[in-house]
């Protein structure tokens, strides 16, 4: 089982079409679009927002998983990684290192 | 580009973005992958399709999408709005990441389509908010090195996921899935304008506050509605820190 059936490469071929075209759309509008105009400041607000809203609903909520419990755990451990990133001078590795080693505990005793 | 200075010349940029991207990148994204392999393995996907869908889809949402789809019967139509709806991020990322992978250089427009066809969150934040230290010439051979390191940890863990299942103790699983996206949104939230701080906050809110009514729509919610708001908000609340428009 290493080559797959016929099917499953139309599957990966759609697939990468559904990803392919919003790239191509992406150049074709960067050739368009003047740097400093309002409308690539918004694409940008547009992209930080997006990115934003995926990355905190796969923190809070991976894999759709909403049950309160876990979410409280989940969103207790990045906020103390937020706090620790803030005061240490927005210093990555020190938030993603108590953010992590937060929810790190959460999960080894067992609470998350 | 906004810098104040210019950086001085890294000796090796493309061996610089690879070692940019042997840390938390490439770990959080090969960890990421192992779970998609071993997903793709019980949803009956052979290891070539499966490594295919890593390299071409290139975005664990789209890709999980694409598993759920198919392996449900769901149609090809089905398939493809899925993919396409989870990876609608892409847009606003390539319009703003191609001159901050570019740094002035030009390309012909295939060659521009390709470098952002290996464009991913990862790279995007990089470029956007990590990569200070990069001069403008050495932006390319900096993401090149960046990117091609972050596709063979995804493609290494896509293999290692689906040759050795749960090879990972899920709990190892749980937590870096919890690291990749914290990562991120610490990176994004050091955004050197205001406006895209702003973005970023409403796009959580509104990203994680739709998610029980819209489901993955949600994340072009987060990104229209929290995109606007800051767009709109941000020259008011913050009139003289030049940013907005």
């Amino acid at each position: 089982m290493i080559l797959g059936d016929t099917e499953i490469w139309i599957a990966v071929a759609v697939g990468a079409l559904g990803t392919f075209m919003w790239r191509v759309l992406g150049v074709a509008v960067e050739t368009r679009v003047r740097q400093d105009s309002p409308l690539f400041i918004w694409i940008g607000c547009v992209a930080y927002a997006m990115v934003a809203g995926l990355m905190a609903r796969v923190l809070l909520m991976p894999g759709g998983d909403m049950a309160p419990d876990s979410m409280v755990w989940r969103f207790t451990a990045f906020l103390v990684g937020l706090a620790a990133w803030y005061w240490r001078g927005k210093s990555v590795p020190t938030g993603l290192a108590a953010g992590v080693g937060t929810y790190a505990l959460f999960v080894a005793t067992g609470t998350a | 580009m906004t810098e104040a200075t210019a950086p001085p010349p890294l000796s090796r940029p493309a061996l610089r973005g690879m070692l940019d991207c042997l840390n938390v990148p490439a770990l959080g994204l090969g960890l990421t992958m192992v779970g998609f392999g071993a997903m793709a393995q019980d949803a009956g996907i052979a290891l070539l399709p499966a490594m295919g869908i890593t390299a071409f889809v290139w975005g664990i949402a789209g890709q999980v999408a694409l598993i759920e789809i198919h392996a449900g019967g769901g149609g090809i139509l089905a398939l493809f709005v899925a993919v396409a709806l989870a990876n609608l991020r892409m847009l606003p990322m390539s319009v703003t990441g191609l001159s901050a992978v570019l740094g002035g250089k030009k390309l012909p427009f295939l060659g521009r389509v390709m470098l952002m066809q290996t464009m991913a969150i990862s790279c995007w934040t990089q470029m956007m908010t990590r990569s200070d230290h990069v001069p403008n010439p050495q932006r390319l051979s900096y993401y090149l090195g960046f990117a091609a390191t972050l596709i063979a940890a995804g493609l290494i863990g896509t293999l290692v996921g689906h040759q050795l299942g749960r090879v990972v103790p899920q709990a190892v699983l749980t937590v870096t899935i919890f690291m990749t996206p914290l990562y991120l949104l610490l990176l994004i939230s050091g955004a050197r304008q205001w406006v895209n701080r702003l973005s970023v906050i409403f796009g959580i809110l509104v990203g994680v506050g739709f998610y029980p009514v819209l489901g993955d729509w949600s994340v072009i919610a987060a990104g229209l509605l929290g995109g606007t708001l800051a767009f709109l908000s941000a020259p008011r609340l913050f009139p003289n820190s030049g940013d907005g428009a």
